[in-house]
């Protein structure tokens, strides 16, 4: 624990500020992250009835029915001291990362576990959102459990701030009766892909060739990234320090990106296209290729809420034709935090922790669509056999991370989209300025000093 | 009470301070100590909702404007100020997302609120002309207006849908092609401000007919005796009796729309690239997507500062277009 103490005390901003920072000590009661919230706390499993509140957006199972409930039916019975209550979220990650901050930082005890995005965790914890959960070294048979880039996506100056729930994948959807009609082969390279969807426009079957998520917001950050990574390129280095954008890759990528638009390939709307409008186009039989998460694969083949259930292929995305890499996919996903400010310590830990180790993840691998962190569940005979392909094709995707390691991502992130999307919606431009632009943005993000 | 002829047309309640009869001077002590228990009275028994007011509005003011000159972090015990600074506002200036912000901000505000005046008079003077049907149809003049703003905001996502909107569909059918709306600059912009004239039109015709029938009617009864026409009896007698009704239109127009936040935020996020990101976006997405507090509530505080210079200035300059009249 004091080992955790120190280095928030002497954090890099913290050292920075040196002399600032004592003498404004004073002013400020309290400057900087100058104690672990979980010093002097027991951190033991309450043996008297608890009950603590877990909030989550809601995770339909295969039912139909709701996959929170069941997970927590079963840790009660695991732990019966401990009793959850799930809390409503708002319908987006934006707005519920607003209400989470403003509540947490307001110093509110609820909710005690919360349910939040991956790329998350550097910033909650350089706000003081969300509890440190320890070194992964330190208990290494907790944390080698889990592919390594997904741990990577907790850590925050070394330390891990959330535990891995499950994982969003990308894949490329594409209509598997318009191929066969066609005698058309699955595409193994973007331009495969590219030709194929525009034979299949020509053909009349299908309005749009290739839809995906090309709106000015983090999804396009996504879209951007995993093409970056497929061309060999990367926004920047693990380490999310050096910028590395402004490279051939970069360039080979944006202009592919717009050139789908401007050959017709997908929609102009693509540049406005978030995850529910390419997945409507798709769902509803205008396009004949879709990048979407794992969900995807449940919301296309519902005939309830779909014209093509029962005719779509899944496959995992393709890759730049001569690239290095392939199967690569952007990793998304949601982690549990635990709340720094709440009042059943013991609880929430057992219970976020629950959440991610085996029988909680073989519960949601083998009864509902979404995908466990856990390699071994996830690689688990029983359940890559499933009905659902998606399953058996994350086993072997390879996760691009987005450089999510800086506290300040969202501004990265912004400096990404905000460039990459006008160049799609006007068409072309001059790319290597674009980039260099986007860089520049990047940088200032980085540093801290961008808006 | 002494009036000139010039002040009896002027009805009491729009009088000038120098016309109003004499409170102070001429009255006797008595009736001063009375007055001074009365407000002291009168304090008393506000004292609670002026506390509330106090708590709710001017203290979180006056902590954000804090907030705008500090480095500020949130730590576990809430908000921790590091330093004072200027630094906020050195970022706000040195900052090109925030000039356009600024510059679309106005854009927007300027536009849409000529528009909706000129819509809303319009509207107005039909709807004073009409007989039975007024009701009915101010009534449903207020739909739009009565709509929660996201609401209508998501409604219109819908229409403007390059998929399956309803003004896509129109588009292709009338010219074979459609814009993509929303996916645009100069479409998104333009689609916002529709949005908004649809919505808040009709709030300045109702009160643009508050004002008109209000007029005297004797002052139409001169004009037609004259010879005005109807056009000249609009220009001559209509509008400038109008003035301070419509300030007030466009007063409560430029303080909504400066801060125009749901259109954006539902129909683009602030896109294409940050084509339609307003002032209020921007602070939004400062705050609580970066979660970077002093820049953010730097913005929220000079965004409150240009509004209210704005307000000042148009009351200023309408005053003195005006003379005496008293506008509020």
């Amino acid at each position: 624990m004091s080992s955790m103490g120190s280095s928030m005390e002497f954090s890099r901003r913290s050292l920075l500020a040196g002399g600032a920072l004592l003498a404004t000590a004073g002013l400020a009661g309290c400057a900087g992250d100058t104690r672990n919230p979980m010093e002097g706390r027991s951190t033991a499993i309450p043996d008297h009835p608890v009950t603590i509140e877990w909030l989550s957006q809601e995770l339909a199972d295969n039912e139909g029915r709701d996959l929170r409930r069941s997970l927590v039916a079963a840790f009660q019975r695991r732990f019966p001291t401990i009793t959850v209550d799930l809390l409503q979220v708002p319908p987006t990650t934006d707005v519920r990362r607003t209400t989470l901050t403003t509540q947490i930082a307001g110093g509110a005890t609820s909710p005690d576990v919360y349910l939040g995005d991956c790329a998350w965790p550097p910033q909650f914890a350089h706000h003081a959102l969300a509890m440190p959960l320890g070194r992964p070294e330190d208990d290494p048979g907790f944390w080698s459990a889990y592919p390594e880039r997904v741990v990577a996506t907790t850590l925050y100056e070394g330390q891990a701030w959330a535990f891995p729930f499950y994982l969003d994948i990308a894949f490329l959807y594409h209509r598997a009766d318009l191929l066969a009609k066609h005698d058309l082969a699955v595409p193994r390279t973007w331009e495969e892909m590219a030709d194929t969807a525009l034979r299949l426009r020509e053909t009349g079957d299908v309005r749009y060739g290739f839809v995906w998520q090309g709106a000015s917001s983090e999804t396009l950050t996504c879209n951007f990234t995993e093409m970056l990574a497929d061309a060999g390129g990367a926004l920047m280095d693990d380490a999310a320090r050096r910028i590395l954008v402004d490279s051939d890759a970069g360039r080979q990528t944006l202009e592919f990106m717009s050139g789908l638009i401007a050959r017709g390939v997908s929609p102009a709307a693509v540049g406005t296209f978030a995850e529910e409008q390419a997945m409507t186009a798709f769902s509803s039989g205008q396009a004949a290729f879709l990048r979407n998460w794992s969900y995807a694969w449940g919301a296309a083949g519902n005939p309830e809420g779909s014209a093509v259930a029962g005719r779509v292929g899944v496959t995992l995305r393709p890759t730049f034709d001569g690239s290095g890499r392939s199967r690569l996919s952007t990793l998304g996903g949601w982690h549990n935090f635990v709340n720094p400010h709440t009042r059943q310590l013991g609880a929430a830990l057992a219970f976020a922790r629950w959440l991610a180790q085996e029988e909680a993840q073989t519960i949601m691998a083998t009864t509902s669509p979404y995908t466990p962190t856990l390699a071994a569940v996830l690689a688990d005979p029983e359940v890559t056999a499933q009905d659902n392909p998606t399953f058996r094709l994350s086993a072997d995707a390879e996760l691009v991370l987005r450089p999510t390691g800086t506290p300040y991502y969202p501004q990265v992130s912004k400096a990404v989209y905000t460039s990459v999307n006008p160049v799609l919606v006007e068409g072309g431009g001059d790319v290597t300025e674009v980039l260099a632009e986007m860089a520049a943005g990047m940088e200032r993000a980085r540093d801290g000093v961008a808006l | 009470m002494r009036t000139t002829a010039g002040e009896a047309l002027v009805p009491p309640q729009r009088r000038s301070p120098e016309g109003m009869p004499a409170g102070r001077g001429g009255a006797p002590d008595r009736r001063d100590a009375m007055q001074r228990r009365m407000a002291r009275i009168g304090w008393g028994y506000t004292s609670p909702s002026l506390l509330v007011i106090g708590l709710v509005t001017l203290f979180p003011i006056v902590f954000s404007l804090v907030l705008s000159f500090a480095r500020v972090r949130i730590t576990y015990d809430g908000f921790a100020v590091e330093a004072l600074t200027l630094g906020n506002y050195v970022a706000l200036l040195g900052s090109g997302d925030w000039y356009y912000a600024l510059g679309f901000t106005v854009l927007y505000t300027v536009v849409t609120v000529a528009i909706e005046l000129v819509l809303g008079t319009l509207a107005a003077l039909v709807l004073e002309r009409l007989g039975a049907g007024r009701g009915w149809i101010m009534a449903l003049l207020l739909i739009p207006w009565s709509m929660i703003t996201v609401v209508s905001a998501q409604l219109w996502a819908y229409i403007y849908n390059s998929t399956y909107g309803v003004a896509t569909w129109v588009f292709e059918s009338l010219f074979g092609t459609a814009p993509l709306i929303l996916g645009r600059p100069v479409s998104a912009i333009a689609g916002m401000m529709v949005a908004d004239i649809w919505k808040t039109t009709p709030f300045v015709a109702i009160i643009v007919l508050a004002g008109l029938v209000m007029l005297p009617q004797d002052v139409y009864e001169a004009a037609d005796v004259d010879g005005a026409g109807p056009w000249t009896t609009f220009w001559r007698v209509t509008l400038p009796q109008l003035r301070s009704t419509i300030a007030v239109a466009i007063l409560f127009r430029i303080l909504q729309a400066f801060g125009v936040f749901d259109l954006p935020f539902v129909l683009t996020g602030g896109g294409p690239g940050i084509a339609t990101q307003s002032l209020a976006v921007m602070g939004y997405k400062t705050l609580f997507q970066d979660l970077n507090i002093g820049p953010g509530a730097a913005i929220a505080a000079s965004t409150g500062l240009l509004v209210a210079g704005a307000c000042l200035l148009f009351l200023r300059a309408f005053k003195a277009q005006v003379g005496k009249e008293d506008v509020t």
